[in-house]
């Protein structure tokens, strides 16, 4: 079982191994209403995934573009976001 | 029989009473719950046991203990439902008509296991009948009352002096058994008045390990009646039964008089037993040799005791105030050995003695004496009931479910993982029921942060209504008590009134609220109780299939208004919330949404402002919040969004309505 994954790496996340939201991928039953909510656009539907509820559930798509507004977990009817702020640069 | 007691008749005409007190039944019931150390009573006026609640009216706040008019026998039972969840005991009295009303809750108390003593003061029926004595409602309290497989003790008695022993007796069994036990009392018991010296007794605190106080510390509970899957069911079920098998084994009671020599036994309980014992009199001064057996439990009834006595009868008659109930037990029990003669007089009649005597003769002359009948007896023994009973599937005291404790949350690692957001604590770690979308999550999640972010969570009672949310209990690791559809804010009036400290809220749709449960948030909001109510309309029945609610937009289809709701059959959306909003018992009355995340977080800090208004002090704080049903809305969750944004706001526009402490700041009730 799943309990989260880590946010699938893009290229713009190269020298990013920060992970602002942590997704607990087996509760999710992929309503969308995080990705209406989300400003940055960086949520989506992972089809390549069927959970344990049946459903496809969300993903990050690039964490470098999360400002962890923490927006999706807000609006989450089954609470399955973490949000983490990012560290600040020294 | 090895457990039977056999109670001798300790009643009337009996002690001559060194100082006697003149009392009416009703009040010495009264008295007798008091005495026996009643914590709260809920009723509402109906004759002939209005003296019941007058009494209590006086006596219960004397005492500083709880008394509250109910808005309606449904709400009475209900209130009584919420109190007996904490552990309290519980007084409920009511007539016929009444009872009848109180049918769901005896139900839901019986499948809950809650102790509660109600009692039934029966007047003629059916329907409004008259005010009149009668033993009508015999099948009523015997056979189950509410729907149901289920049996609750009933306790009949003869005299006033018996009334105030049974209602103490009542309270102990009522604990010993977690079970609903019934009074089962008549017009003239109740309405009498007799010189008593009265024997008040306080049975032992038999409460313990099941009832609601705040899970502080302790793995939270919750008493409810609901089990969806059959296999659980039929275990609760099977359960129950061992528990009724035991109780109809340890608890049958009755009284016999001038049965050794009797050739004729007369059976009756009540009233009709004081009519009996004068007609005996009589009939021994004409030489027929006749007793008396009176049943005191009508359930468990005394079975085995009549069926031992009747082989050496002529014949049994027996004497009712109704139509004819009683007499079926009777009947069951003597399996044709006896013949059985019947008199019955109803609609608030009362036999008399000369009609009993003419009885008793018809039924001499009609008979041969026992000794000629027995002998071409070849009925084989009678089974014990032990070989029907079900096998034991555990004790059935170890009740009431247990949630897991919620999972301890990961430690994030520190430094690098500030936490902006997390899964609150008092949401249980399990995925929920509701369907993808379901805005019930984001209303459990907002309570849930509250009650983190307040620290309610050990000291809270949640109350769970009828309709999708009724599991709010399987998320929130809090207390809970179930109640029936509508009547939540009836059983949160009840765990308020005797859990002064507890932090007390409803979860409650549309459907319960604003259409079955009207008069129950109206008359809670009227009397200002100090609960908060967690008001989730999205509008449908979502539960049953999306049915048409009280709060469904006009034009709205639903698989009840398949062409869309229109004002001229249907009505116009109820705007409750506004209604409530007049009523001066109300401190705070809001409406918020879930459409978008700025509208969750004005909604939350609605909830947040209710929740404080209740910790100080104030008065009943409603919070409703404007929700969605995708599946029965037929959308998508974003599209019901977009609607619950655009065009649900037209009919129920959002905002505080009301905030009578506004400016006073959180704390400023209290006191």
């Amino acid at each position: 079982m799943v309990v989260a994954i880590k946010p699938a790496a893009t290229e713009n996340q190269v020298l990013e191994p920060f992970e602002p939201v942590e997704i607990a991928q087996d509760r999710c039953k992929g309503c969308g209403l995080c990705i209406d909510a989300c400003p940055k656009h960086v949520l989506e539907l992972n089809g390549a995934i069927v959970n344990e509820l049946g459903y496809h559930p969300v993903r990050l798509t690039d964490a470098a573009a999360c400002t962890s507004c923490a927006l999706c977990a807000r609006v989450c009817p089954d609470a399955v976001f973490a949000v983490y702020a990012r560290p600040r640069k020294v | 029989m090895a457990a039977l007691s056999v109670v001798v008749n300790p009643v009337v005409g009996i002690e001559p009473p060194a100082r006697p007190l003149l009392m009416k039944g009703n009040e010495a019931m009264a008295e007798a719950a008091i005495q026996a150390g009643c914590d709260a009573y809920f009723g509402y006026p109906i004759t002939p046991q209005a003296e019941l609640l007058e009494w209590m009216a006086r006596r219960m706040p004397e005492l500083g203990r709880v008394f509250v008019q109910a808005e309606s026998e449904l709400a009475a039972i209900n209130m009584a439902l919420g109190a007996a969840a904490t552990g309290a005991r519980v007084l409920v009295s009511s007539s016929s008509p009444g009872i009848s009303l109180m049918a769901e809750g005896m139900s839901y108390l019986a499948g809950s296991e809650l102790p509660m003593v109600l009692i039934n003061v029966m007047r003629g029926g059916p329907g409004l009948g008259s005010i009149g004595p009668s033993q009508s409602d015999y099948f009523q309290a015997t056979k189950g009352h509410g729907h149901g497989d289920y049996r609750v003790p009933v306790l009949a008695p003869s005299s006033i002096v018996e009334a105030v022993a049974l209602v103490a007796d009542a309270f102990e069994l009522a604990e010993r058994y977690r079970s609903p036990v019934m009074i089962l009392a008549d017009g003239v018991i109740g309405q009498a008045m007799e010189p008593v010296i009265p024997t008040y007794r306080i049975p032992p605190r038999n409460v313990g390990g099941w009832e609601l106080s705040g899970a502080d510390g302790r793995t939270p509970r919750v008493l409810r009646s609901l089990h969806l899957q059959p296999e659980e069911l039929e275990v609760h079920n099977r359960r129950l039964q061992a528990k009724f098998s035991s109780i109809a084994e340890r608890e049958v009671r009755w009284a016999t008089e001038d049965l050794d020599d009797a050739e004729i036994a007369i059976v009756a309980y009540g009233t009709a037993a004081r009519v009996a014992r004068t007609a005996i009199e009589r009939a021994r001064e004409h030489g027929l040799k006749v007793g008396l057996f009176r049943p005191i439990t009508l359930w468990p009834f005394p079975s085995e005791a009549l069926s031992e006595i009747a082989p050496r009868l002529r014949a049994i008659v027996v004497l009712e105030l109704s139509a004819g109930q009683l007499v079926e037990d009777v009947r069951l029990a003597i399996e044709g050995r006896t013949p059985v003669f019947f008199h019955g007089r109803t609609g608030g009649m009362v036999p008399t003695p000369g009609e009993v005597v003419d009885v008793v003769r018809r039924a001499w002359a009609l008979t041969a004496p026992a000794i000629q009948r027995t002998a071409g007896d070849a009925r084989p023994a009678r089974g014990k009931p032990d070989q029907y009973r079900l096998p034991e599937l555990g004790p059935w005291a170890a009740a009431g479910r247990a949630i897991p404790e919620p999972a301890a949350v990961a430690e994030a690692s520190p430094e690098t993982r500030r936490v902006i957001y997390q899964r609150p604590k008092m949401l249980a770690d399990r995925s929920t029921h509701y369907c993808p979308g379901c805005g019930h999550g984001i209303i459990h999640r907002l309570v849930a942060e509250l009650l983190d972010e307040m620290d309610l969570g050990p000291r809270t009672i949640g109350v769970a209504s009828v309709g999708c949310s009724v599991f709010a209990y399987d998320y929130l690791p809090v207390d809970f008590v179930e109640s029936p559809h509508g009547r939540a804010p009836a059983v949160a009036t009840g765990v308020r009134r005797v859990r002064p400290d507890a932090f007390v809220f409803t979860y409650q749709g549309d459907g319960d609220l604003a259409a079955i449960g009207t008069a129950e948030i109206v008359h809670a909001a009227a009397r200002g109780e100090r609960f908060s109510v967690i008001f989730v309309n999205n509008g449908i029945y979502g539960m049953t299939g999306g049915q048409m609610a009280p709060t469904t937009l006009l034009g709205q289809r639903t698989t009840s208004s398949p062409t869309g709701r229109e004002a001229a059959s249907a009505g116009y959306p109820i705007p409750i919330t506004e209604m409530l909003a007049l009523v001066p018992g109300v401190t705070y009355a809001a409406r918020g949404s879930i459409a978008d995340p700025q509208l969750i977080g004005r909604t939350k800090a609605m909830l947040r402002r209710a929740f404080e208004i209740q910790l100080g002090g104030g008065g009943l704080s409603i919070v409703e919040v404007l929700s969605t049903c995708p599946v029965g809305w037929g959308m998508t969750p974003t599209q019901s969004m977009e609607h619950l944004a655009r065009d649900v706001v037209q009919t129920y526009p959002l905002g505080v309505l009301v905030d009578r402490l506004k400016g006073a700041g959180a704390h400023a009730g209290e006191g």
